[in-house]
Formats: C-alpha cells, sequence, structure tokens
C-alpha cells in the first residue's frame, strides 16, 4: 500500500438500502396503491421518491419480472374499466350499424353521437397518456435495469400496446372500428358540405399515429397506417368514383375541373387539419385517378369540352384543364391530341372554305359573262383568298400562341405539339408555299405601307412563322424568288429595306443557300441603278460635246440582270427562248448606244435584251386631250409602228404588225388584247370588234380615246396571282426535277466524304441534309442512287448488296449533266 | 447570498433543494439538477403532479449528506464542462466512491 494514503478506507455503501429484506407483496402493495392514485388523477398527494425508491428496491431485489408484469396487469385493468365504462357507452349504434339510411335530423343526430365518442376516446386516450408518463419516470429504473437487460419493451412501449389490446381493438368493445366507422363518416359529412369537430378527429388521428401494431414499433406498423389510411383511401376512391360520375352526368367540362380543382384543395386542406402529412400524396392521388386520370378523355371530349374551350378563348378554363391534366399526364397526351386535332381540324377548315369561295365565284363567274375575263378574274379572286387565307392561318396561330402563353404556362411540350399540328394541316395543303410566298408579296407592295418599323417587323416575323412550318422550302424558295423578280421589275416593292430584312430572316432560318440568288437580285438592281446614272451622265455629255440641240426624246432605264439569280418571269429562263423584237428606229438607236456605252464598261459580256420584262412611258395625243400611257415595251413598239402611217390608210393587219414588230406571237397577241379589247383601254381599234385576235384582224389607232386620268396604265403589267393548274404543274414538275439534282449533289457530297456506307444510312443523311430544304422521299433518293451508279459516281459493293462505293471521279466520268451537280 | 434572496429564488424556482437523511440540506440550482439526472428531472419536471415537485423539496431517504454534497458537486460538475472536450477528473474522496457509485445508479446521472 502506497504510504501516502495509509488510512484512506472505502467505505461500504450502508446495508440499510441494499441489504435489508425486501417483502415483494408488501412494497407492491405500497406501490398499486400509489399507482392506482395516478390513474384516478390523485398524484399530488404522492411522493415521487417515495415510489421510486420503492420500484429501486424491487428491481434490486430481483423481483424485476413481477413487478412489470404487476404494474402491467394493474393497467389493463385500468384500461379494461375504462373501455367498458367511459368509452363503450359513448359508442353510436348508428354508426356500428351505418346503413346510410338516415334524414337530415337523424344525420345531425349522427354527426353529435359521433363527435361524442371521438371526444371520449379522445379524454380516455389523454388520460392514458398522462398517467403513463408519471408510471413511466417513477418506473424509471425498472425500465433502465432489468427491461434493457432482459431486451423487453419498455414499460411505456408496453402500455401503449396495452391500449391498443385492451381498449382500441378488444374484441369486446370494438371501438377501433367504431372509430374508423365514425371518422369516415364525418370526413363524408364534411365532404358533404357539413361542418364537423376536426379538433376531436384530429386527436385520435393522432392517437392512431402514436400506437404500434407491435411493441417493435416499426414505422410502417403505425396504426394510422394499417388500420386507418388503407380504410380512408379506400372509402375515398369510392366516394370519389360516385362523384365523378355525378359531376359527368350533370356539369359541364369546365365547371367539373373547376370542382376536380376544389376537391383537390379540399383533401390538402383536411389532410392538413387533421391527418398525417403523408396520406396528403395518397388521397391527392386517389382524385387525380378518380376524377381526372379515369375520365380525361371522356370530359374533355364532351361537347362542352376543351374544343369548346378553345373555341371561346376560355384561357382561365383551359388553364385549368392544363394543371390538372398536367397532374396525372405529364406528357398532356389527352390535351395535346385534342389540341393538336383542333387546329388541324380548324386548318383544314380554312382551306376548304377557300376551295368554296373559288368554286362560288367560278360559278357565279361563268354564269355572268363569258369565259376569258372570267378565268382572269377568277384568278386575282384566288389571289386575294389565297392572301386572305394566310391571314386567317396567322389569326389562328395567334389564338393558339395567347392559348399557350396565358394558359399553358409556355409548356414547351403544347408549344412543339401546336407547331406539330400546324406544320400539318400546312403542309397538307398543296398550295401553302405558294400562298405564304404571295402573302409577302401583297404585304411588299401595300401592306407594310405607312406602318411603323416595328409593325412591319411583327408582319414579317409571323411570316417567318409560317415559313417554318413549310417542309417544302425549295418550293416557297421557287414562288418567292419569283415574286419578288416581279416585284423589282415593275418596281411595285414599297420598301427595299422591308425586303432586305425578310431575306435576312430567312437566310438566318435556313441558311446562306438559301438566299443567295434573292440576294443577287438586290445586287442586280442596286448595280443597275449605278450603272443608269453613269450612263445619263455619259449622255449628257456625250450630248454637250456635240453641242447638237436634239432633243432627247427617249430615255432609257436599263435593268442588268444575272440570268443565274432571275426565274423565269414569262416563259422560260431568260436566255432559254431567245425574245427578239425589232425596235422602231429611235429605240434602236439608243440600245445600240447602250450597249456600246455597256460594253466599254464591262468587256466581253453578253448583253441579251428582254424586252418583255420592261414597262415604257409615253405620251400620246388624242383628240380630247394628251395622255400619259405606261404600256410593256412590246405595247409601245406595236403603238409605234402607227405613228408613221399615211392619213388615208392608218391601218395595220395582224400580219403587217407581226413583220414590222417581229414580237414573239404569244406575247403580240397578249398585247393587242390588252390595246384592243380591253374595254377601259382601248387605244386601238380592232375590226372586226371581237375578244380574239386573229391574224386577220385589222388595227386602227384610237383617236378618240377618252379616260378620265392623264396617266393610264395599260395591261399585261401583270402582279402576282395566284397560278393556274396548269402552272402550277410546271412549276411542281421544275421542283420535283430541282429536288433530283439537289439529292444527287447530296449524295455525292455525303460519298465523297464516307467513301462507302450502306444503303439506310446514306438515305438517313441524305434526309438529314435535305431536311431544311424539303422532305424527300425515299424512293426518290433510290432512283437517284441509281441514276449516280449507272453514270459510275458510285458502285455497289460486291457481296455487300445495300453497300456502296464512291468511284474517284476523273474527268471523263463527268458527264454534261454534272453540271447541274454543283450547288 | 442572503436569506431572502435565497428565498425568493426558491419561490422562483431557480433553485431546488435536496434533503439528505441525517438533515443536510443543499440548495442547488435546478437546472443544473434536472440536466444531470434524469431521476430528478422525472420528480421536479414542470409537468410531474408529485408532491416533490410542488414543494421544490427532494427528499432522498437512502443517502447521507457527504454523499448528496458529491453528487450536488457533480451536477455544477457536469454543467460547467458540458459541451467540452478537455475534461479535468472530478475528484471524489476516495472513502466515498462505493457509494457514489451506487447513489449516480440511483440518481440516474
Amino acid at each position: 500500500m502506497c504510504a501516502s494514503r495509509p488510512r484512506t478506507k472505502i467505505r461500504a455503501p450502508r446495508r440499510g438500502l441494499t441489504g435489508d429484506h425486501v417483502d415483494f407483496d408488501e412494497t407492491w402493495g405500497v406501490l398499486a396503491q400509489s399507482l392506482r392514485e395516478i390513474h384516478s388523477q390523485n398524484a399530488s398527494r404522492l411522493s415521487f421518491e417515495e415510489l421510486y425508491r420503492n420500484a429501486y428496491k424491487l428491481v434490486l431485489k430481483k423481483f424485476g419480472d413481477r413487478l412489470y408484469q404487476n404494474v402491467l396487469d394493474l393497467i389493463s385493468d385500468h384500461l379494461l374499466r375504462v373501455g367498458h365504462d367511459d368509452v363503450r357507452p359513448l359508442k353510436p349504434n348508428s354508426a356500428v350499424s351505418g346503413n346510410g339510411l338516415f334524414s337530415g335530423s337523424a344525420e345531425l343526430e349522427r354527426r353529435e353521437a359521433g363527435t361524442r365518442f371521438l371526444i371520449g376516446l379522445k379524454r380516455a386516450w389523454e388520460n392514458h397518456l398522462v398517467c403513463l408518463r408519471m408510471i413511466n419516470d417513477v418506473l424509471m429504473y425498472m425500465d433502465r435495469s432489468y427491461c434493457s437487460d432482459k431486451d423487453i419493451p419498455s414499460i411505456y412501449v408496453a402500455a401503449m400496446g396495452l391500449f391498443r389490446d385492451k381498449l382500441l381493438y378488444n374484441q369486446d368493445f370494438k371501438v377501433g372500428e367504431t372509430l374508423n366507422k365514425i371518422i369516415l363518416d364525418q370526413i363524408r359529412m364534411e365532404r358533404d358540405g357539413d361542418v364537423i369537430d376536426r379538433n376531436s378527429i384530429r386527436s385520435c388521428i393522432c392517437m392512431l399515429d402514436a400506437l404500434y401494431e407491435s411493441d417493435k414499433e416499426l414505422p410502417t406498423e403505425k396504426l394510422y397506417l394499417t388500420r386507418f389510411e388503407k380504410e380512408f383511401l379506400a372509402s375515398s376512391t369510392e366516394f370519389y368514383k360516385a362523384e365523378a360520375e355525378k359531376l359527368m352526368r350533370e356539369c359541364d367540362t369546365a365547371s367539373y375541373f373547376r370542382l376536380t380543382s376544389k376537391r383537390l384543395k379540399e383533401e390538402t386542406d383536411r389532410v392538413q387539419a387533421f391527418l398525417c402529412a403523408a396520406t396528403e400524396q395518397k388521397i391527392v392521388r386517389v382524385v387525380e385517378k378518380e376524377m381526372i386520370e379515369s375520365n380525361l378523355k371522356e370530359i374533355l371530349k364532351t361537347e362542352t369540352g376543351l374544343v369548346q374551350m378553345i373555341d371561346n378563348d376560355k384561357y382561365e378554363d383551359i388553364e385549368l384543364v392544363y394543371r390538372l391534366s398536367l397532374r396525372v399526364d405529364k406528357d398532356l397526351t389527352v390535351v395535346k391530341s385534342i389540341c393538336k386535332a383542333r387546329i388541324i381540324e380548324m386548318g383544314k377548315e380554312l382551306i376548304k372554305n377557300l376551295g368554296a369561295a373559288g368554286e362560288t365565284n367560278a360559278a357565279t363567274g361563268t354564269a355572268s359573262s363569258s369565259k376569258t375575263p372570267t378565268e382572269s378574274q377568277n384568278i386575282t379572286n384566288q389571289t386575294l383568298l389565297s392572301i386572305d387565307w394566310v391571314e386567317k392561318v396567322l389569326v389562328l396561330k395567334d389564338k393558339f400562341d395567347r392559348i399557350l402563353e396565358q394558359a399553358m404556362s409556355k409548356d414547351g411540350g403544347m408549344h412543339i405539339a401546336f407547331t406539330q399540328a400546324f406544320s400539318e394541316f400546312i403542309n397538307d395543303f398543296n398550295r401553302s408555299a405558294e400562298y405564304v410566298s404571295l402573302f409577302l408579296d401583297e404585304n411588299m407592295k401595300k401592306g407594310i405601307k405607312g406602318k411603323s418599323e416595328a409593325e412591319v417587323e411583327a408582319i414579317l416575323d409571323k411570316a417567318i412563322v409560317l415559313f417554318r412550318y413549310i417542309s417544302d422550302k425549295d418550293r416557297f424558295e421557287r414562288y418567292y424568288n419569283k415574286h419578288l423578280a416581279r416585284r423589282l421589275l415593275t418596281q411595285r416593292s414599297i420598301s427595299h429595306d422591308s425586303e432586305k430584312q425578310m431575306i435576312a430572316k430567312m437566310k438566318l432560318e435556313v441558311g446562306i443557300a438559301f438566299t443567295t440568288k434573292l440576294e443577287g437580285m438586290f445586287r442586280d438592281m442596286n448595280v443597275s441603278d449605278d450603272l443608269n446614272a453613269e450612263y445619263k451622265a455619259a449622255r449628257a455629255e456625250a450630248r454637250n460635246a456635240s453641242s447638237s440641240s436634239a432633243p432627247k426624246k427617249v430615255e432609257l432605264t436599263v435593268n442588268i440582270l444575272t440570268p443565274t439569280h432571275w426565274p423565269s418571269v414569262s416563259g422560260g429562263l431568260p436566255g432559254e427562248e431567245t425574245q427578239t423584237c425589232t425596235f422602231p428606229e429611235e429605240i434602236k438607236s439608243i440600245v445600240q448606244d447602250f450597249e456600246t456605252f455597256y460594253m466599254s464598261k464591262h468587256n466581253g459580256r453578253l448583253l441579251k435584251w428582254q424586252p418583255q420584262l420592261g414597262t415604257a412611258d409615253i405620251r400620246a395625243t388624242f383628240a380630247h386631250r394628251k395622255h400619259e400611257l405606261n404600256v410593256p415595251t412590246h405595247s409601245m413598239i406595236i403603238l409605234l409602228a402607227f405613228n408613221d402611217l399615211p392619213d388615208e390608210d392608218p391601218t395595220l393587219s395582224y400580219e403587217q404588225l407581226k413583220t414590222i414588230t417581229s414580237i414573239p406571237e404569244n406575247d403580240l397577241k397578249r398585247n393587242l388584247q390588252s390595246l384592243a379589247v380591253a374595254p377601259k383601254s382601248r387605244i386601238l381599234i380592232k375590226k372586226p370588234m371581237s375578244r380574239e385576235i386573229n391574224s386577220t384582224d385589222v388595227f386602227t389607232f384610237n383617236k378618240d380615246f377618252q379616260s378620265k386620268l392623264t396617266r393610264v396604265k395599260i395591261g399585261l403589267v401583270q402582279s402576282n396571282r395566284v397560278e393556274t393548274e396548269k402552272e402550277k404543274k410546271e412549276t411542281d414538275e421544275k421542283v420535283e426535277e430541282q429536288r433530283g439534282h439537289q439529292i444527287e449533289a447530296a449524295i455525292v457530297r455525303i460519298m465523297k466524304q464516307r467513301k462507302t456506307m450502306n444503303h439506310a444510312d446514306l438515305t438517313h443523311e441524305v434526309i438529314g441534309q435535305l431536311s431544311n430544304r424539303f422532305n424527300p422521299e425515299p424512293t426518290l433518293i433510290k432512283k437517284r442512287l441509281e441514276s449516280l451508279m449507272e453514270r459510275e459516281y458510285i458502285e455497289r459493293v460486291e457481296g455487300q448488296r445495300s453497300v456502296y462505293r464512291y468511284l474517284v471521279s476523273f474527268p471523263a466520268l463527268i458527264r454534261p449533266s454534272a453540271a447541274m451537280l454543283i450547288v | 447570498m442572503s436569506d431572502s434572496e435565497q428565498e425568493q429564488d426558491l419561490n422562483d424556482e431557480k433553485f431546488t433543494v435536496i434533503e439528505s437523511n441525517d438533515g443536510f440540506e443543499y440548495v442547488v440550482i435546478k437546472s443544473y439538477a434536472l440536466e444531470a439526472s434524469k431521476m430528478l428531472k422525472g420528480m421536479l419536471d414542470k409537468e410531474s403532479p408529485f408532491i416533490e415537485a410542488q414543494e421544490n423539496r427532494v427528499r432522498i431517504t437512502d443517502f447521507t449528506g457527504s454523499v448528496i454534497e458529491q453528487i450536488c458537486l457533480y451536477f455544477y460538475y457536469k454543467h460547467k464542462y458540458k459541451g467540452e472536450t478537455v475534461v479535468p477528473t472530478m475528484e471524489i474522496p476516495v472513502d466515498l466512491l462505493l457509494q457514489m457509485l451506487i447513489a449516480s445508479d440511483y440518481f440516474a446521472c
């Protein structure tokens, strides 16, 4: 032992505490008495220390098991008594029989009886909790040493189990079943609009939530989940099934959705008020399933359904439909399909109206007058209709844009669905490309007059939207080129800035290749302007130099067009069909003058005159007054031929005119028709008077021509209009041909890069490359492939039927048609 | 601390009195005691209906003043070093060690 602590001695614990003999029955007697006091809420006279000490002693003396058992017995006895005396008498008879045949007053009574029962049960539960807490505290030592040593449930847990077994689910009392019935009954009353005592339900729900199926207290075994929630969900499912059926019968779609939304809110609210939070999702799901999911298609397709909401722009209703559908269907399949169907239907309707209106016009036309003017009139009408059609499509588009924005929170999926629907009906209609181009033409000529930049921009943006929908972009390109060319040559375009803006927009959409020709046209126009100014200056100088005072009789403005940029304006590419005519002397000299001037600037170029594209202003003296005539160049040549005729015989026959002017027959006829037949511009008198121009006709200058206007515009200056069937067929053929070339070019481009490739991949790649211009048909691709194999650009790889190989091309292989391949 | 103040604090229930079986009384800060001993917590907690809670006075029948004194010291010691990582060893008189062991079991602290 250590010397520093010689006298230290550990005192033994006092025997008094542990060593004394403890008589179980005696000590338990004291304890039991006290516990009973606690149960009858008389704890204030009790000493905690005494109880604690007694329990402590018993456990210490190995009476733990007896103590544990006795306490539980005591608690069970108490609970049985409570169940028997306090809770069971409160059980309403009606709720147990629960057959639902109650009149109003009985219902009220039933509700109150239910509430009384709930309150009674709640009180029993709360008392149990309070007592149990005290007992638990007092028996703390037992829990700590005895229960944990033996690995048995603590007294608290065991007593909770007793509450469950002895009271709640005691077969003699059937309290639990009654409780479920009453709560469900009360919820049903609340759903029907009654006010119920939510607090008492809430307490009972809390009780169920605090109790477990077994003493292990697994979170999944809460009585709330196992005994109540299932039943609640089942009864709710039943309720909402019936509710949905009833509403489907009684309400229109909008109110159906409004009520459903209200129900959803109510259920959420209810869960928050007196159920467990975990139930919220489940019950909401029940409502969604029964009220929305099972009936969505049906309810949206009634005559008051989604279609009607769309037609009447009921944004709020649509929004509700959108939001509720989204809950059950992430992809909105049903809503999408209905919207798409409606868009397509409305689009088709527009197309049908177009056809119908055209036909009525044609019908009335044929009835009123003879054939020729009817056709042109009909065409004009159709042009107007086509523009009208595009406008209506835009209105439709606006409508759905608004729906998307105001009712569908700009849902991306819906946007795609709408776009698909629009492209579907637009592409389904084989003239949409032409019509959209005509619409733009109309706007460029008239529509944008007097509009602010922002407004013009808006119109162009709309047009671009339609442009985007069109899958046959190449067809559109063809029409647009044609229309633009005519606009530029006849100087009908209001604003070149807007034109350029439009082209820039298209370029942004589909790339530079699409707009090179369009831009080329503009370049030509600009170059021509400069050239004309230069030419004018040069001529003035020349006149001054020669000091001849000859009045300048003719002023010439020339547009130099690059043939590849300009589409056929009337009949074939320029140069394809050489348009010749003999200019009268005064014109010829100036034409030659210009040619000399041009050649001096650009040596080696070939200049071809296209008089059929030009116009001329001529001043003519009539008997009454002078008029300024704006006529096509060809008409001018015809009229000038009458200038030098002797007074005694001022007539020219058709044949004579043909010889003098050598204008191609078609053009000649048409020009004569507008000069001699059209009622408002009869500058020439034709004999005999008839509508047709025949080779035997004879013409005289009409001196007595009268018009209110000083400046008279005469015929042939065709504005852009709808194509006739024949023209359309031609365009289609050309488009097809062009496509063939483009497909070949794409194939060659791809094969050159890949060398070998199988058929499926190649087709896929070709479609990918060309899809922003048009959608190539696989059969067409196949045909082109065969043609290319024939011309030995590619070959099949031996043994592999569907694989192609690119043959390195050498000059000998390039045949004339290859020139077309350069794109 | 003067008597009157002490009286005041007892009424405020800031303090509580622990009485040993040999007549010693220890006035301790109640929250420290409840913090350390689960048994005292059950006994004196606000919701406890027992007589000890009403009188704010605990009679411990099984332990002498010397043990209770150490227990009370332990309450303060525990509070002082609550949450700290470096804690000095509490000095307990060697002769009381066994009794302290039993007492700690009894007090559940």
